[in-house]
């Protein structure tokens, strides 16, 4: 490239392009690397876990951690005990609740008791409620490991929608036996049991590109690895060593509590000589994908912000080389989205402006032709490079699945295998100006110091409707618009290398919509096309999940009435409510016990409630 | 009292254990010395000047290693 541009000597511009399409080759190469690594490990069957095998049985108490905060009540407990009838009575379950909607909250107890009651004694699953979320998520698991931890060996951090066999989580503890100074072991999980169309094509992805992505990964990183927050086994007593977590200096976005705890954890393992690990041929651990594309980028503005504040981290002192390029691999493929805005920004404007030299020069003074070459050779390499780094990958783990017939079969058949994977880089093309526009509207708010709430996540299957994607992705439309006229009008011939990107821009309100439905997942289904595993094969912890949450009774009525109107469940109540401090006696709250003994609350605000249901004295008091 | 609540009903008593008596103990925030502009600066400046003089003290180390 630096041939071409040097020609007719570098202008600004051109010097711009340079420096941003080394940055967005490296970073896209990097990921093609990974891959390559991983397909070579499994070509060549290398052993990607070197630890010693676990041991037959275990003495050590392991306790699963599920934090959730606002979730769906019944897909968590029905989670919860499909992972307890699969792994027996040997692991003592925590519900740790962050919940703020004092509706979820009593819903959450209820739950809690009728699963004690259905399990009966041997069933040791036990409920805490925070009432502040001092640290969000990080902090919820630092309050465990603050009251409990000292009775564990080991701990699973589970999310509220992972799921594990019990043969991986005994699998897991044995691995930590065996290897005492391994302090974690991360079993990435397969995402699985989602039915719209944008979950299938990611399912899809987990389920065919990630194995080889994860071997790469598991094959260069050794003992160095990374945490990803859930679906990991952690070494209690190394874990709470090393990983209190410091406030930053400074406000959010970029100070205060770290967001993304996940890979400074790690971090601090390594720092302290522990080994991190992860495991990619154990299987058995799973999670739900976002159901569309709008929750999938509204889920991104969170990591977003917790991976831009690792750019205070990444260079603090003690780290390790692979900690920092875990860190520094994290804010790149946030940060890669408005550097290739900017590259394409540039590329369109030095199109636009663009002077073909004069078809004449002077020796002297006598005229003479100018040589004119050719270097579309090399911009055929360059762009052939490229697209092999972005598509190679892919064809790689298409490969690897195809070596083994009964994942072949799996996936659909070879049909259906590479219907998908034609389908997918369909899509995932359209897609990526999409989430590139996102994402650099995110930076570009992060930096200008726009901090994001915890807000809970949506994890249902759900079409979206149209008036909503029309409101959510009208700019990125305009913006397509608005690129397409430009260009069609002044970049000439340059207009046709656009028209990927301003096709998914263009496109964008449809494909959401589209890739929303569960019908249209359906119609995938039932082409053949996007078909997992988890799905041909059956997947009996999931299965038993879905039954439960289709079987699951919503509550009657509103569950924070329930604690006013029925005895047991505000007896329950107070139960679990025991050892929380009393709420300050403010005027307010006299306000909210003569309301609530009148049953006059339809004028209570989320906030009253949660004062009222933390009130203890009052609760007691009332008729 | 809603009937359709009882399905959560059971006497006090029977109320299971939330969660085992806890065993407190702190865990310590980690220090770590944070990245300013001006200390990623000095870090690349040190690495410009010391590199260069490692790389150059290279083979001095190996002649006397093999010494």
């Amino acid at each position: 490239m630096t041939g071409i541009f040097e020609v007719d000597g570098f202008t600004w511009r051109e010097i711009i392009i340079l420096v941003l399409f080394a940055i967005l080759f490296a970073w896209i190469a990097s990921s093609f690397w990974i891959a390559v690594f991983g397909a070579v490990a499994r070509f060549t069957r290398t052993n990607l876990l070197p630890l010693k095998p676990p041991s037959d049985s275990s003495a050590a108490r392991t306790a699963i951690l599920i934090p959730v905060y606002n979730e769906d009540v019944g897909r968590v407990f029905s989670g919860l005990r499909a992972i307890w009838e699969s792994a027996g009575p040997d692991f003592d379950f925590y519900i740790l609740s962050d919940s703020t909607n004092p509706a979820n909250w009593v819903a959450e107890e209820l739950e809690w008791q009728k699963l004690k009651l259905a399990l009966g004694e041997n069933a040791r699953i036990y409920y805490r409620h925070r009432a502040r979320n001092i640290g969000r998520k990080a902090g919820n698991i630092q309050d465990f490991c603050e009251n409990w931890g000292q009775l564990y060996d080991y701990m699973v951090i589970l999310d509220a929608d992972s799921l594990m066999t019990g043969e991986t989580l005994k699998t897991l503890v044995g691995l930590m036996d065996a290897n005492p100074r391994a302090a974690l072991i991360q079993a990435p999980a397969q995402l699985v049991g989602r039915h719209s169309l944008f979950s299938r094509i990611q399912q899809f992805a987990s389920s065919v590109y990630g194995p080889i992505h994860g071997a790469g990964l598991a094959f260069l990183q050794g003992a160095d690895g990374n945490y990803y927050g859930h679906n990991a086994i952690i070494r209690v007593h190394a874990f709470m060593q090393h990983c209190g977590l410091p406030k930053l200096p400074g406000k959010p976005p970029f100070g205060g509590e770290i967001m993304s705890h996940d890979f400074v954890e790690a971090a601090f393992l390594r720092r302290a000589g522990w080994e991190v690990w992860m495991t990619t041929d154990l299987g058995g651990s799973f999670e739900e994908p976002p159901p569309t594309l709008l929750d999938h980028l509204i889920r991104d503005r969170r990591w977003c912000q917790g991976n831009l504040q690792h750019l205070r981290i990444v260079f603090a002192q003690g780290l390790t080389l692979p900690s920092r390029l875990h860190l520094a691999m994290g804010i790149m493929s946030y940060v890669a989205s408005p550097l290739w805005l900017m590259l394409l920004v540039v590329s369109a404007i030095d199109m636009i402006l663009y002077v073909p030299p004069e078809a004449a020069s002077y020796i002297g003074l006598e005229p003479s032709l100018a040589h004119s070459v050719s270097y579309a050779a090399q911009l055929v390499v360059l762009v052939l490079a490229t697209l092999a780094l972005l598509y190679v990958p892919k064809f790689l783990a298409v490969i690897a699945v195809l070596e083994d017939p009964a994942r072949t079969r799996a996936h659909g058949g070879t049909g259906g295998l590479l219907k998908g994977l034609f389908w997918e880089s369909l899509y995932s093309t359209l897609m990526a100006p999409i989430v590139m526009l996102q994402h650099s509207w995110y930076v570009l708010s992060i930096l200008m110091g726009m901090a994001t709430g915890w807000n809970a996540q949506t994890r249902s299957d759900r079409a979206l409707p149209w008036d909503l994607v029309i409101r959510k992705f009208w700019p990125h439309t305009l913006v397509g618009l608005v690129a397409t006229i430009i260009l069609w009008w002044y970049a000439g011939g340059g207009f046709n290398w656009f028209v990927p990107l301003l096709a998914g821009m263009l496109l964008s309100i449809p494909l959401v919509v589209f890739s929303s439905s569960p019908l249209m997942g359906l119609w995938a289904r039932k082409d053949g096309i996007f078909v997992v595993p988890s799905e041909t094969r059956g997947l009996p912890v999931l299965d038993r999940a879905h039954a439960l949450a289709g079987a699951h009774q919503e509550l009657p009525r509103d569950a924070r009435q329930l604690v006013l109107e029925d005895r047991a469940v505000r007896d329950l109540h107070l139960a679990l409510l025991s050892g929380t401090p009393q709420p300050d006696q403010d005027a307010r709250l006299g306000v909210l016990r003569a309301q609530a003994a009148q049953r006059e609350t339809a004028g209570f605000s989320r906030e009253d409630w949660t004062l009222l249901l933390s009130d203890s004295e009052g609760l007691r008091s009332l008729p | 009292m809603d009937s359709q609540s009882r399905q959560f009903e059971s006497p006090l008593e029977s109320h299971p254990i939330a969660a085992p008596l806890p065993c407190p103990r702190a865990m310590q925030p980690q220090t770590i010395t944070v990245a300013t502009p001006f200390s990623i600066l000095g870090t690349l400046l040190m690495a410009l000047l010391t590199v260069p003089r490692m790389l150059v003290m290279v083979p001095v180390l190996n002649r006397r290693r093999r010494a």
